[in-house]
């Protein structure tokens, strides 16, 4: 490979050279792309994702780090759940690049792949399975063999149990371990769901409107709970209740039209004239 | 192992399978099968006779409530309704067909010790490719439960890799079904046309007609019946098993737990697939004849309808459906052979309106787990 004629010669040493992000300011910095991939557990960069030409995302980019929670708002149509389809491998992006955690590309992976490898998803219905008990929804869901023969000789072991047994408790359903999940009530399955996810030992949780149709008290608990988890796992929120929003965020992403509009605290991105006008939607 | 608090599985296998209503059908089916035995070998005069008739009608029963029990493998706790379930019995029937064809040796119409009667009809002068090995028990058997296996595993990959569910799965499945009976209906394939193989002699040498036989025969199938029920309680309390549940209530959901929906699909499939094979295989010689007629769809379509009559995803309600269905069956087609068609039609329809559950519904708790 020949040098680019249009770089000095010394363009490497300089490169090598270049000041820390201190030095640029805050939100600036002269990292490269390998470097922040490294630096974050999420990575997707220019995601685009057209429907019949309709872009539900046009170049989306988000980074998540570590242990962080970040809540995604927008209004309808804004491709919140669009992304999650993206990440979880149930929708193909026609461009970008998705990369989690030590090198697995999302885009080349199904959606049993990234199950597996811990990105759990949290659909905006509670999805647990209506036929089956409480804690056998949560056996079901448990890290561990997910073969066809691996399930088929696996027993619970007692460290297992406990943490299934703690897992109900914790999503206040210790009473109800050996009812259907089908009779709970619909807060209740949420918190099941939120439960089989924690029992798949998540390193990402998506959370769809984990809190739409709860009663406040249940809210208040659901907040306690996601918060309790920090550190413990990155999580992404989607949630359309901003009072919720508020009470467990530190970081809020702001999507518009299939791409990033706003990014940082609470009241910062809802004091962004552009954040106003995308949700009051041309009426001011 | 401690208790863990109101609901929560106490753990140990051998008591999960052998729940209470599992302990009750394995000590009835092994009543059943243990007072016919007595009644046929006692001979006439004895207490609680059995005419030779009866114990053999009862063996095709108990192969027919296998049948139904692997349809209800995967239409109760996979949701997968195959309308084609017999082409695997039938053809477990064809593959122990053949070895009971070979048994016949020289005492056929023709006196041919090397070629089935059919064959020196056809003026063919050896035994087709397929035809070797025919003439070993073991590997007839082996046959009867490996080329169903085959089958199931072939279309169940192509099926559920493309991921055909639903009523059209049904469809291909019945269609699957009807070609092949098109296809054993042809001299040239080799399986007897349209007559199918009948007149049979002997197994491992001794008459088939004899009270020893027939009362072995059916003791094997009762055997048959409770292994394929075990195995299918084994799949049902292990971890697939909820797996395969949770695919019935919400396919999509259980691929981001982290399954291979496929996979389990296909595996159950073909497990389902070698019992009714095996079922097949040994009713050919208690019936002492298959022919084509087996592969119609109308015949997976009655098996169904046994399932949705006794409840389906109990297991036990399977078979006591299909025995029930089948008793009818044989009462009334004696009979009224004409009113049959819609006694069984009315069946299905007054069981889908006023029992989604089937009989197995009557016996179950309310607030019992749905089937």
């Amino acid at each position: 490979m020949t040098p680019n004629p249009g770089l000095p010669a010394d363009f490497g040493d300089r490169l090598r050279r270049r000041p820390g992000p201190a030095a640029l300011g805050p939100g600036l910095s002269w990292e490269t792309r390998s470097e922040r991939r490294r630096r974050h557990v999420l990575f997707l960069e220019d995601i685009t994702l057209s429907f019949d030409g309709f872009k539900a995302l046009d170049g989306l980019s988000l980074y998540l780090g570590e242990g962080e929670l970040r809540c995604v708002i927008g209004p309808n149509g804004a491709g919140k759940t669009t992304m999650m389809d993206v990440i979880s491998g149930h929708a193909r992006p026609d461009g970008g690049e998705a990369w989690f955690g030590d090198g697995l590309n999302l885009l080349e992976s199904d959606e049993v792949e990234i199950a597996q490898s811990g990105i759990c998803r949290k659909f905006q219905r509670p999805s647990v399975f209506g036929s089956i008990t409480a804690w056998e929804n949560l056996e079901l869901a448990l890290k561990g063999p997910k073969t066809v023969l691996g399930t088929l000789g696996a027993r619970l072991s007692s460290e297992d149990g406990d943490l299934l047994a703690h897992i109900l408790d914790l999503v206040r359903l210790g009473g109800r371990a050996g009812d259907l999940a089908g009779i709970l009530s619909h807060g209740q399955k949420q918190w099941l769901e939120i439960g089989m996810l924690l029992a798949q030992k998540p390193r990402i949780l998506l959370l769809d409107e984990p809190v739409a149709g709860m009663a406040p008290a249940e809210i208040d608990r659901t907040s306690e709970l996601l918060s309790g988890l920090a550190g413990t796992c990155s999580i992404i929120l989607v949630e359309h209740d901003m009072e919720f929003v508020r009470s467990v965020a530190r970081t809020v992403t702001v999507l518009h039209q299939g791409s990033v509009l706003a990014e940082g605290d609470m009241d910062f991105v809802s004091s962004r004239p552009a954040v106003v006008e995308a949700y009051l939607g041309g009426l001011g | 192992m401690e208790d863990k608090g109101p609901g929560v599985p106490a753990k140990g296998a051998p008591g999960r399978i052998l729940d209470r209503p599992a302990r009750i059908f394995c000590l009835a089916l092994a009543g059943a099968v243990g007072l016919l035995s007595w009644g046929l070998l006692a001979g006439p005069g004895a207490f609680l006779h059995a005419e030779p008739y009866t114990v053999i009608i009862f063996g095709k029963y108990l192969c027919y409530a296998t049948l139904a029990l692997s349809i209800d493998l995967v239409w109760g706790y996979l949701g997968i309704l195959s309308l084609g379930h017999g082409a695997f019995f039938a053809l477990g029937g064809y593959a122990f067909g053949m070895y009971l064809m070979r048994q016949i040796g020289a005492r056929g119409v023709y006196g041919d010790s090397g070629l089935p009667d059919f064959m020196v009809f056809l003026g063919w002068d050896g035994l087709p490719w397929y035809w070797l090995g025919s003439g070993s028990f073991v590997f007839s058997c082996l046959l009867a439960v490996l080329a169903p296996g085959l089958l199931a595993l072939v279309f169940g990959w192509t099926a559920f890799r493309s991921r055909v569910s639903g009523v059209y799965f049904s469809i291909i499945s019945q269609a699957l079904a009807y070609a092949l009976m098109l296809a054993f209906f042809l001299n040239g394939l080799g399986f007897g046309g349209n007559n199918g193989f009948t007149d049979f002699k002997a197994i491992l040498g001794r008459d088939v007609r004899s009270a020893g036989m027939s009362c072995a025969l059916m003791a094997l199938s009762g055997l048959l019946l409770m292994a394929s029920y075990l195995v299918c309680r084994y799949l049902a309390v292990s971890r697939l098993g909820l797996a395969m549940v949770a695919i019935r209530d919400d396919e999509a959901r259980v691929r981001f737990a982290g399954y291979r929906v496929e996979r389990v699909k296909l595996f159950v499939f073909t497990v389902s697939a070698m019992m009714a094979g095996l079922a097949g295989a040994l009713y050919v010689p208690q019936a002492g004849i298959i022919n084509p007629g087996l592969f119609a769809p109308v015949f997976s379509v009655e098996m169904v309808v046994c399932v949705a009559l006794g409840g389906r995803g109990t297991l036990y309600g399977a078979v006591a459906g299909a025995i029930l269905v089948n008793l009818a069956k044989s009462a009334l087609t004696g009979s009224f052979p004409l009113a049959w068609p819609f006694v069984l039609g009315g069946l299905f329809v007054a069981v889908a309106v006023f029992l989604p559950r089937g009989l197995a519904g009557l016996l179950a708790r309310p607030g019992g787990r749905e089937p």
